[in-house]
């Protein structure tokens, strides 16, 4: 006669060949990149007649980081550029999200021409403004001249905080839509009976926003911020069609040096040494991201 | 404590008529349960007089006073409502507390009430759990205490039992109505449960596709329906319903296919055709009267219900204690004409003949 326990230890076994396969694939494309990262990080690599040359390097591409000014610049603008994305993204998209979820925003056309957008491809969307940033030809001068708002053209990729800042405003153009779709979908998760209970407890709008609308969506508010500041970190396509680090380095984000250090300067070790500090740094607001979705345990009492 | 008034209340969505033209005048002190069925309009009425919905065309008034252009809030109406709507975030004593936080009430005076109240509904040792932590009956007390701390003039319950079982239901009944007789407060009840109608309500207001069928005491409404639905929808088992005729052959009879039911001399006869209703307590089983087959035996306790074949159709009889007749046996049927409800077959409205 089989036992339960014998039937759950069989149950368990088919289950490790079904998950097998997945588990394979993840191994191939995600684990062997960040263990190869990992150990690049150590290494001094060279380029030398025969090919690569490979050298134990120890700490030191680490300890390059904190020596060479360019790596504290660039993390000091990847946390400035993270913070000024993750707030206006977040403060747009709830606006965005509020008038969406009124009744005069109800209708799904608004919903479509939100997403444009977000399903732009990312170079595309680059290279859009980099048009509208044209300075002899874009958009952007044309429009501000005929309002009357400028009097010459502004080279609006020409300055080092204008630049930074200019491709920041393209960044939460493409990135509001879906932090507030989320947003969105947060807001229609609040049964609409708590607003009525508030009404009769007295609550004017603003106190059902601030005590019904505000803890409703403060689940979606944690996950928009981790998702939207792991968006931000990563950034590289904007600079690399807009700037390419320019003017005097100073569009220079974490993602792009590490990209410029590893194949354009070739110095592959201190490149992989840089990735990993933007890896950690999204780890972690990765582990709060899977805190916050974790479900919450209900813990009903009788009675 | 307020008078609550609906004058000629109509609410339409789009095309639908969900309340047809309502007149109801509900005393101070009052418990009046609005009873009917789901689509009938009841919740429609509680949220208009809630100021949760706004009305197609009629008046509200509150103490006298018109109050449709007044918020929810400034009608001084509280609202139990049926999943309890209680604030997910906010613990047990910050949801009772809610609105004088609102209000901006001196801290002590907030904790004072909210203990008050929270000792009242037996929730004191609760205070610091979220709505989540607590079970179905904790809950809806919870929601109870949040109306209660209010202290309004009116309170509107929408059917406040429908996600407790059946025990804390009837448990939860008896401590709704000992909180009114307490307070004493103006309470507009809404459930589809007749029975919950019957025992709470001082009077019940039966609708029936957004009209108002009847207005009444729960003994008017039992015994005196205004009609052959309102005489159907209350009371348990549901009331047998019958055609026949008056035949007027050695005494005045109403013939029921081969069963004559004999009636006084006093009685009026109508003009128009007439069907006639048999509540259970009115039938008898026994050794007098027709021979019919018991078709079902359900014993509720107190009482067994037996549903017997009769007169082309069944009728059911109340039974004292537990019977242990069987199905398929054979039995003899008598009515008491005392019991006999006349409704006109065209109108369905009930007639006072006897």
């Amino acid at each position: 006669m089989q036992t339960t326990n014998e039937y759950n230890r069989k149950r368990y076994r088919l289950g490790l060949w079904f998950v097998a396969p997945a588990v394979f694939v993840l191994l191939i494309v995600l684990a062997y990149p960040i263990f190869a990262s990992l150990v690049l990080s150590f290494l001094r690599v060279r380029f030398a007649g025969q090919g690569l040359s490979f050298e134990f390097n120890g700490l030191n591409n680490y300890a390059d980081l904190l020596r060479k000014d360019l790596f504290r610049e660039a993390l000091f603008r990847s946390v400035y550029y993270t913070v000024i994305e993750v707030v206006s993204v977040i403060v747009l998209a709830l606006l965005v999200a509020l008038m969406l979820n009124h009744p005069l925003g109800r209708s799904a056309f608004y919903r479509v021409v939100l997403l444009v957008p977000w399903a732009l491809a990312p170079v595309a969307n680059a290279v859009l403004w980099k048009w509208i940033y044209n300075a002899n030809y874009g958009i952007l001068n044309q429009a501000l001249r005929g309002l009357g708002a400028i009097e010459e053209n502004i080279i609006w990729l020409g300055k080092p905080w204008l630049a930074l800042n200019m491709i920041l405003v393209a960044d939460i153009w493409k990135a509001v839509p879906f932090i507030a779709l989320l947003i969105l979908a947060g807001l229609q998760n609040i049964p609409s009976y708590l607003y009525k209970a508030a009404r009769l407890d007295g609550a004017n709008a603003w106190q059902q926003f601030v005590h019904i609308t505000l803890p409703g969506i403060k689940t979606t508010f944690v996950i928009s911020i981790v998702l939207q500041s792991i968006w931000a970190l990563k950034v590289f396509d904007l600079i690399y069609v807009l700037t390419k680090g320019s003017p005097a380095d100073s569009t220079v984000l974490l993602n792009y040096l590490s990209w410029r250090e590893t194949f354009s300067n070739l110095d592959i070790g201190y490149g992989a040494a840089i990735a990993n500090v933007l890896f950690a740094l999204m780890l972690m607001l990765a582990l709060v991201y899977i805190r916050a979705l974790r479900p919450r345990q209900p813990q009903a009492q009788g009675g | 404590m307020a008078t609550l008034e609906l004058i000629n209340i109509n609410k339409k969505f789009g095309d639908f008529t969900a309340v047809n033209d309502i007149n109801l005048r509900v005393e101070e002190g009052e418990f009046v349960t609005l009873l009917g069925p789901s689509g009938c309009g009841k919740s429609t009425l509680l949220n208009m007089t809630a100021g949760l919905e706004d009305v197609t065309s009629g008046e509200i008034h509150i103490n006298g006073e018109k109050v449709n252009h007044l918020g929810p809030f400034e009608r001084d109406v509280a609202m139990v409502f049926q999943n309890y709507a209680l604030y997910p975030h906010m613990t047990v004593e910050e949801n009772i507390g809610f609105s004088l936080r609102l209000r901006k009430r001196p801290k002590n005076e907030i904790q004072d009430k909210v203990r008050k109240v929270a000792e009242m509904l037996e929730l004191d040792k609760f205070m610091h759990r979220l709505p989540r932590e607590l079970s179905g009956g904790q809950q809806q007390r919870v929601a109870i205490g949040r109306a209660v701390i209010r202290e309004p003039s009116i309170f509107l319950f929408d059917e406040p039992f429908s996600n407790l079982d059946a025990a804390l239901r009837l448990k939860t009944r008896g401590e709704i109505k000992e909180l009114h007789q307490r307070l004493g407060v103006t309470s507009i009840f809404v459930t589809h449960d007749q029975e919950e109608a019957l025992s709470l309500s001082d009077r019940i207001a039966v609708l029936r596709l957004g009209q108002l069928e009847q207005f009444g005491t729960p003994e008017d409404v039992y015994s005196r329906p205004a009609s052959k639905y309102v005489a159907r929808f209350i009371g348990t088992p549901q009331m047998d319903i019958f055609a026949g005729s008056f035949v007027n052959a050695d005494g005045l009879h109403f013939q029921i296919g081969e069963a004559g039911i004999p009636l006084p001399v006093s009685f009026k006869i109508p003009d128009t055709a007439v069907d006639v209703g048999i509540r259970a307590e009115f039938v008898t089983l026994g050794s007098k009267g027709f021979d019919s087959a018991i078709r079902l035996v359900q014993p509720v306790g107190p009482f067994t219900y037996v549903t017997v074949d009769w007169q082309g159709g069944c009728v059911t009889a109340r039974v004292n204690g537990v019977s242990h007749m069987k199905p398929k046996e054979t039995i003899k049927v008598e009515i008491d004409p005392e019991g006999l409800l006349f409704f006109d077959r065209i109108t369905e409205k009930r007639m006072d003949l006897q």
